[in-house]
């Protein structure tokens, strides 16, 4: 097992229910609510939307009117007089059409855009609150989808969405009025297709759906069945298992293909039938229009506006059929996401209201740093019920000494760190900075007292500057060349194209082990902490690197107070004090010498590590990991 | 595109019909503006209602046929699509399982999967939506444009005349979007990425008290994410205001010019009522062409992504002999072997020279990446064999079949993995028709009867069900199982034991002894107590065989087993401690 991955990877393995396909309610008022809260910002570009709706609206509502008036005043009469400017007006109409709709569709595309960039970035925001216990439940892909799929799906309620529901509905009700204005009785007719149109949709639309989502879960399957199949190719092949899968695979395969075969059917007969009703309903007005024009008790123009006016039907209510899965998408996808805004931190910011011996710490303190003394006062920790990982753990480290924790790898020395610097609570005991309970104090507060070197080097996409700086922007580039200086890393630097403003790939790619580890020692001492946390690295670094790491580490640590998760035998020997951890207990403590001297755990592990020397003398010397061959983990 | 032609040959029949019936429903589609027209000629000319009558009875009953034969076509083809795609998966899928643990090692599940699932979808529109679009687009504009020219040529050139500038605007816009929606579908991947950086190191961000930073990052990235988003909300709109703009000048410019020509007696009112019709008619398929044309695009390469996979070959001499593998006794030999694994240069097996004779258990330790996985592997069958030669019972690996050979040599892998079925099932994996009383037996030898009381059904409890999971030792178990059942003459155990406990260790070994009485069993362990029973051990480091000999032969040397034994008795004390 890689040692990097110890400090993060003690992912505790739940198997996590999994996101289905939600087939959740389509409206619920609670969730709009607080939707509307990321709205309300952007309500003078929604009253704009809206405006440009019924621009669009009145536009196009138009047209067919000034057509009408265009075939009885002047094609039937015969009369060219004002034929131009009449289609002058429809031009007019027609490019106040155009730029409206041009205008409605942005300004809500940028109301959508605005919301979902909001909420994105507060759920993200969220996220970097929360415990480190939340982290160990949720794989990273599934909160990934937080902020890309479920934010997504929101944007479609935007695009095709209120505004748009809204401009159809009034559509609709504005087409009824004019056709009843025009010639009631033909209204009535015509109208008669609206409720039939609407029937249609609802029934269809159920069905479809419900047809999809049969397809939806056999295509589940071929796909949770093609995962496994793909992930476990190798041992298909070994174990010749090939036509027992192929067969499965044909099963649901067919299955499915059946599934889309009979969602088809209504794919293939819902738009036509839909066609076939405005059809029937242009039939009905030719006959009952035409007899009231024969019985001249209506123009003929007004017969060819009814006629245009109900092919305008179809879209909204298409349009408001569909709006249905949309919303039923986003709804789903809202829970989740007022789901994660909901979870709270279990690491709690200090400091503690009215916990007793809170002591408050003034702005003015905050920014100067303590002197550096830990007291650790008999913590106790699990991740699990069940599994203790530290037990009546007591020490006390004076500002200024060096202490190596030392200890088989699961002892328990990584999780002291991740206690000291608050990424979890201790289950019980005190931790105090300073004689400050770490609860009582601000969580950056503490984080920013510790410098820390960790196996896995964390670079970001940035400069080398940005790198060293890491987060503290009112550092100088001064300090942060000095820093680098003291470590050693100005030389590689500065060996590099651009120097400190070199882009670092990510990762860091560009750099070795050895360089990554200079930076990390140069990014924990630029901001100067009272405190320095370090884990020896392990792996392999040529010779010329490993000298300048150890003369920068004794530079680093002088007068600091430092705790090292040791594993070199010079650093062991040049620590204040060492602390051997077992079975996450402290079970010896004391100077190399004393502990030698006591046979117990410290000897053996020694004995361990350096009385198998001999055996590989080109390996560098660690303490704590047996050689030549790993044990079991 | 050899897919595309034999798809289309495979289902012409249910193309051709729907071809025809296309031609026939656009046909009818046209008929109806012209039956209108009729309609309104004869209201104008004052006919009895009657006559009127009959043309609207008349448009009812094409657009009955016209709804009838429409929903008959599109079952056709989209029904074929449907079918095309499920053999192409089902195709896919078995050619998937001939391909060798190279081309696993170069494509990642996910990548796979995307092939499998994504492209499939996108062939499913090309065959489907987009065939049928093409044909009705076609079929429509023809059709259409001959109506139009027949009620008035002049008119028809005038309704047109738009087409081209606006054809040639659109498809300018149309290369905008295309670019402005990948700019936007980038950025979407980077805000994935730094998501995902973040969160896979977010004990770090919140080490370095880096949280802020990160929000301000990642809100830098969503912003840019949401300007390129309203860049392409803008050519957008741009692209239905330019399509709704060619079908409304047209209208303006019929309108016109149309009223003109009415007055004048050239066209009948009904006439230009027709006209405006078929030019709504076109309208809807110019827009649609964009989107057929993107299909197509999307869809064939989606088959070039497709036909890649399954263009690809075995890499294993095996794989290409037919016919059975001879019986094979177990005498392994390794001859100057080296080995790199394919598409890496570098070697991670030396000049191995070794002989296993049948029947015998072979130990094999070393350290962390000293080949010992690797040499096992080869037994396997998954990779070829590199320089050297690696014979079973004197044959050349590469001349027996690969098939038959793996129904003699079963492999217990490093990574235990488990599908999601029962346990039995699980164990029965090679032989799916072995009986319950098989199962039993190899579960007995495996260790795993003692935990059946621990799962809801026993052996036919299914894994991963209802948070049903197995410790690293049970599934270490089951694979055992699985390989027993096989009754192979070679048995490989890669590490097979690490995750089980002392004693179960030693009752599987001890079970593990009896059956594999005959048989050979290469053993891989990080424990000198696993393999102190073996027949003969196997020491290897950085690729190279430094060790040989009888377990107690190797304690006496004082060479790396004895101090690897040293070591781990220490940490025995350490553990007592």
């Amino acid at each position: 097992m890689s040692r990097a991955a110890a400090f993060g990877g003690k992912t505790r393995a739940t198997t996590p229910p999994p996101d289905d396909d939600v087939v959740g309610r389509v409206y619920d008022a609670r969730l709009v609510r607080r939707l509307l809260a990321f709205v309300r910002p952007e309500a003078a570009l929604i009253a704009l939307s809206v405006a440009f709706m019924f621009a669009v609206m009145g536009a196009s509502l138009v047209q067919p009117w000034l057509l009408m008036r265009l075939i009885d005043e002047h094609i039937v009469p015969g009369r060219w007089q004002g034929v131009t400017a009449l289609a002058l007006l429809y031009l007019g109409a027609f490019v106040l059409e155009l730029l409206a709709r041009f205008g409605q569709l942005y300004t809500m595309e940028r109301t959508g855009q605005n919301v979902i960039q909001a909420l994105r970035v507060k759920v993200f925001a969220r996220m970097q609150r929360l415990d480190m216990a939340f982290f160990d439940r949720n794989p990273v892909g599934r909160l990934m989808t937080r902020v890309t799929t479920d934010v997504e799906s929101l944007a479609d309620l935007f695009a095709s969405g209120a505004v748009t529901l809204l401009g159809d509905v009034v559509k609709l009700v504005a087409i009824v009025a004019i056709l009843a204005w025009l010639d009631a009785r033909l209204a009535l007719v015509t109208c008669t297709i609206v409720p039939v149109l609407f029937v249609l949709s609802i029934l269809f639309r159920g069905r479809i759906r419900q047809a999809y989502r049969d397809v939806r879960r056999r295509i589940a399957r071929i796909n949770a069945f093609l995962q496994e199949a793909v992930s476990g190719m190798m041992l298909t092949q070994l174990f010749r298992r090939e036509e027992q899968d192929r067969r499965e695979f044909q099963a649901i395969n067919d299955d499915h293909r059946e599934a889309e075969l009979r969602s088809v059917v209504y794919e293939s007969s819902f738009s036509a039938v839909v066609e076939l009703v405005g059809t029937l309903a242009t039939a009905a007005i030719l006959w009952y229009g035409g007899a009231r024009v024969l019985s001249s008790a209506l123009t003929f123009g007004t017969l060819v506006a009814f006629l245009e006016y109900t092919s305008r039907f179809f879209q909204p209510i298409r349009e408001l059929s569909g709006f249905y899965a949309v919303l039923q998408a986003a709804m789903a996808s809202l829970e989740r996401l007022f789901d994660l805004l909901d979870t709270e931190s279990s690491v709690i910011d200090g400091p503690r209201p009215g916990a007793s011996g809170a002591v408050v710490v003034s702005a003015s303190d905050r920014t100067r740093p303590g002197a550096g003394r830990i007291e650790f006062d008999r913590i106790g920790f699990r991740y699990l019920p069940e599994e203790p990982v530290l037990t009546d753990v007591s020490f006390m480290v004076e500002p200024g000494q060096t202490v190596a924790l030392v200890g088989a790898t699961g002892a328990g020395k990584t999780t002291v760190v991740k206690l000291l610097i608050r990424l979890y609570d201790p289950t019980s005991g005190a931790i105090r900075l300073d004689g400050i309970d770490l609860r009582d104090r601000p969580v950056h507060e503490v984080r920013r007292q510790c410098g820390l070197v960790m196996q896995d080097h964390f670079l970001i996409a940035g400069t080398v500057a940005e790198n060293i700086a890491f987060g503290d922007l009112g550092l100088s580039r001064a300090r942060i060349e000095a820093a680098a200086r003291l470590v050693h890393a100005d030389r590689f630097v500065r060996g590099l194209p651009k120097g400190f403003d070199e882009p670092l790939r990510e990762r860091g790619g560009n750099l070795s082990v050895g360089q990554k580890q200079l930076l990390s020692l140069a990014r924990a001492v630029a901001s100067d902490p009272p405190i320095l946390i370090l884990d020896e690295a392990t792996s392999n670094i040529d010779s010329e690197t490993e000298a300048l790491i150890q003369d920068a580490l004794a530079q680093v640590m002088r007068g600091r107070t430092s705790l090292v998760i040791a594993h070199r035998l010079s650093t062991i020997l040049a620590a204040d004090r060492i602390l051997v951890f077992h079975h996450g207990r402290i079970v010896e403590e004391g100077r190399h010498r004393e502990l030698l001297a006591r046979r117990g755990v410290y000897a053996r592990l020694y004995e361990l590590q350096f009385g198998a020397r001999t055996a590989q003398p080109e390996r560098p010397e660690r303490f704590g990991e047996p050689l030549p061959v790993p044990s079991q983990p | 595109m050899s897919f595309f032609r034999g798809a289309l040959r495979a289902y012409r029949r249910e193309f051709l019909l729907g071809l025809l019936c296309l031609v026939v429903t656009n046909g009818l589609m046209l008929v109806i503006p012209w039956l209108l027209k009729h309609g309104i000629e004869a209201l104008q000319a004052r006919a009895p209602l009657s006559l009127v009558g009959r043309h609207a009875l008349a448009i009812a009953v094409v657009a009955l046929l016209l709804a009838g034969i429409r929903t008959w076509s599109r079952l056709h083809v989209l029904g074929a699509s449907r079918r095309i795609v499920a053999d192409l998966r089902a195709r896919v899928f078995t050619h998937l399982q001939t391909l060798p643990a190279s081309f696993y090692a170069r494509h990642r599940t996910g990548e796979i999967m995307s092939r499998a699932v994504n492209d499939l979808l996108l062939i499913r529109s090309l065959f489907g939506p987009g065939i049928l679009n093409l044909i009705n687009v076609s079929i429509l504009y023809t059709a259409g444009l001959a109506m139009m020219a027949v009620l008035d040529p002049v008119l028809t050139l005038a309704a047109v005349l738009p087409y081209p500038f606006l054809l040639v605007a659109v498809s300018r816009v149309s290369r905008t979007i295309h670019h402005r929606s990948n700019a936007a579908q980038e950025q979407l991947a980077e805000i994935s990425n730094k998501a995902q950086e973040n969160l896979s190191g977010i004990h770090q961000v919140k080490a370095y008290a880096r949280e802020d930073l990160e929000v301000e990052a990642f809100a830098g990235l969503s912003s840019e994410y949401r300007q390129r988003n309203l860049a392409l909300a803008r050519s957008r709109g741009l692209i239905v205001v330019l399509m709704t703009g060619l079908g409304g000048l047209s209208t303006i410019v019929v309108l016109w010019l149309g009223g003109r020509h009415v007055i004048a007696g050239t066209l009948s009112l009904g006439g230009l009522v027709a006209f405006t019709a078929y030019l709504a008619i076109l309208t809807g398929p110019t827009i649609m062409m964009g989107w057929v044309l993107g299909v197509f695009q999307r869809g064939l390469g989606a088959i070039r992504r497709v036909e890649e996979i399954l263009s690809q070959t075995s890499d294993l001499p095996g794989d290409l002999l037919a016919g059975p593998c001879p019986p094979l006794s177990g005498a392994i030999s390794f001859r100057r072997l080296s080995f790199a694994y394919p598409g890496e240069g570098r070697e991670v097996l030396h000049d191995i020279d070794l002989d296993v004779p049948a029947g015998s258990i072979a130990g094999i330790v070393g350290p962390v990446g000293s080949g010992k996985s690797t040499l096992v592997r080869l037994l396997g069958a998954v990779f070829p064999v590199g320089r050297g030669r690696l014979l079973l019972d004197g044959h050349d690996f590469n001349d027996l079949p690969t098939r038959g050979l793996r129904e003699q040599v079963a492999t217990v892998p490093q990574e235990t993995f488990l599908f999601s079925r029962t346990i039995a099932e699980n164990i029965a994996l090679g032989r799916p028709e072995a009986t319950r009383a098989e199962i039993e037996a190899a579960a007995q030898i495996a260790q795993l009867t003692r935990d059946l009381p621990s799962w809801p059904h026993g052996l036919d409890t299914r894994v991963g069900e209802r948070g049903v999971t197995l410790s690293g030792g049970q599934r270490q178990r089951v694979a055992i199982a699985r390989a027993v059942l096989m009754d192979p003459r070679i048995l490989v155990l890669d590490d097979a034991l690490s995750s089980v406990d002392a004693d179960t260790e030693a009752a599987i070994l001890a079970g593990l002894r009896r059956f594999m009485r005959g048989r050979t069993t290469l053993l891989i362990s990080h424990r000198v107590a696993t393999v102190a029973g073996a027949d003969r051990l196997l020491v290897l480091d950085e690729g190279r065989v430094v060790e040989t000999g009888s377990p107690s032969e190797l304690l006496a040397r004082d060479g790396p087993f004895a101090r690897l034994s040293r070591a781990q008795q220490i940490e025995r004390e350490l553990e007592a401690m």
